[in-house]
């Protein structure tokens, strides 16, 4: 039995994650070029290994400036798939058990093994 | 080596691992990472932390292109990464009690037994659905359907040996903690030879569910501020170009030349799990 039309074009959920993942990874390709292109356009120094704390990512987004726009970039990327976990479990509420239950454990496991880690 | 020609070798490199990763649904952390190290001079904690934040490039764009074309097989992918994080946090607490080096060796014959596997074995790529094969554990929660533009036709697969798959997502995961490669790489061939997943299927969920597992660790990075942004960003623009070639040509591509060329990765990289275990990188 050949796959129905819908089933060729993808779900709606399959549509929604879609949506999601390639929002998420555009918005964070264009705040990356957007902050590389003010940092070249700006007098700072280029430094390849500097990194930034947690609290400093924060006020760089906060202050808008070139890393502070890159470092917004890298926030949202992380954030992406996470947003996709959730979306999962939402959708899949009232319709399968099995499936809401997962998504949200896969969060729970993500939580613990982060706080496991920074309190080792 | 000037700054800007080191970002410009960067973005370079990146799209070549872009293409490869979303073509063959692996994060591509193997080859990311020494490039940063040995060829850039990068610290190793901050190319770790970029690769890390890379694969969920590669993951987000490639899976969001395999979704539209009806590739990813969501319900499965949901479900094995359960087992692929939870293995990965035991990884990742193993690590201090294992040496990195003779798991690689053993995984590198492993992965070349895998390639040789994968390669005589004929790609049970689009097959109707014609009743159980007897002795098969069978679970219809996570059949799936594929339309392969190449072979210009759809059908229906049905993924069996459901606990054969989530001990091999564990294991995927189990390594990635523990020597920072296996995910892909483990994932893709026991979906495709063990669960009867077909290659572009098993690639395109590998590429769904792999921004998950980098996520997990990312946030570490994070926290411990070990991501710098313009390497990150850098790096992540030349794997979002690359994973969004390598996403087309994967669509185009026929089952059986996708399985040999991961074959051929596999053979790779199990060569650089040899040089790796031996110190040489």
């Amino acid at each position: 039995m050949p796959p129905s039309t819908e089933e060729q074009k993808g779900s709606r959920v399959e549509n929604a994650l879609q949506v999601v993942l390639y929002g998420g990874v555009v918005i964070s390709i264009a705040l990356f070029i957007i902050g590389l292109l003010y940092f070249a356009a700006s007098s700072q120094t280029l430094v390849l290994s500097q990194t930034e704390t947690l609290d400093e990512i924060i006020h760089s987004v906060a202050s808008l400036s070139p890393i502070g726009i890159i470092s917004l970039g890298v926030l949202i990327i992380i954030a992406t798939p996470i947003v996709r976990i959730l979306m999962t479990a939402v959708y899949f509420a009232k319709r399968d058990r099995l499936l809401t239950i997962v998504p949200i454990i896969v969060l729970s496991l993500i939580v613990v093994g982060f706080v496991l880690s920074v309190l080792r | 080596m000037v700054v800007v020609e080191t970002l410009l070798i960067l973005l370079v490199a990146s799209v070549f691992i872009g293409i490869i990763g979303s073509m063959l649904g692996i994060g591509g952390g193997i080859f990311l990472v020494p490039i940063m190290t040995l060829g850039l001079g990068i610290d190793i904690k901050i190319a770790a932390a970029t690769s890390l934040v890379t694969i969920i490039v590669t993951s987000s764009t490639s899976a969001s292109r395999f979704l539209r074309q009806g590739f990813v097989n969501v319900k499965l992918g949901m479900f094995l990464e359960m087992f692929t994080v939870s293995g990965a946090i035991i990884g990742a607490f193993l690590v201090t009690y294992l040496t990195p080096q003779s798991i690689e060796v053993v995984f590198g014959f492993v992965l070349i037994y895998t390639a040789f596997y994968m390669w005589l074995r004929k790609e049970v790529e689009c097959r109707l659905l014609e009743g159980d094969s007897p002795g098969a554990n069978h679970s219809g929660r996570f059949d799936g359907s594929i339309h392969d533009e190449n072979a210009g036709k759809a059908c229906r697969y049905e993924v069996k040996n459901i606990p054969r798959g989530v001990a091999a997502s564990f294991i995927a995961g189990n390594l990635s903690g523990l020597i920072g490669v296996g995910g892909g790489i483990v994932k893709v061939p026991a979906m495709n030879l063990w669960m009867g997943v077909p290659i572009k299927a098993a690639t395109a969920t590998s590429n769904f569910m792999i921004g998950v597992t980098a996520v997990a660790s990312a946030l570490v990075y994070l926290s411990n501020g070990l991501i710098a942004p313009v390497v990150t960003s850098v790096a992540a623009i030349g794997i979002f170009i690359g994973a969004i070639i390598g996403s087309r040509i994967m669509i185009k591509m026929a089952g059986g030349t996708l399985k040999a060329a991961f074959a051929l990765l596999l053979v790779v990289i199990a060569v650089l799990m040899f040089v790796r275990a031996g110190g040489l990188m």
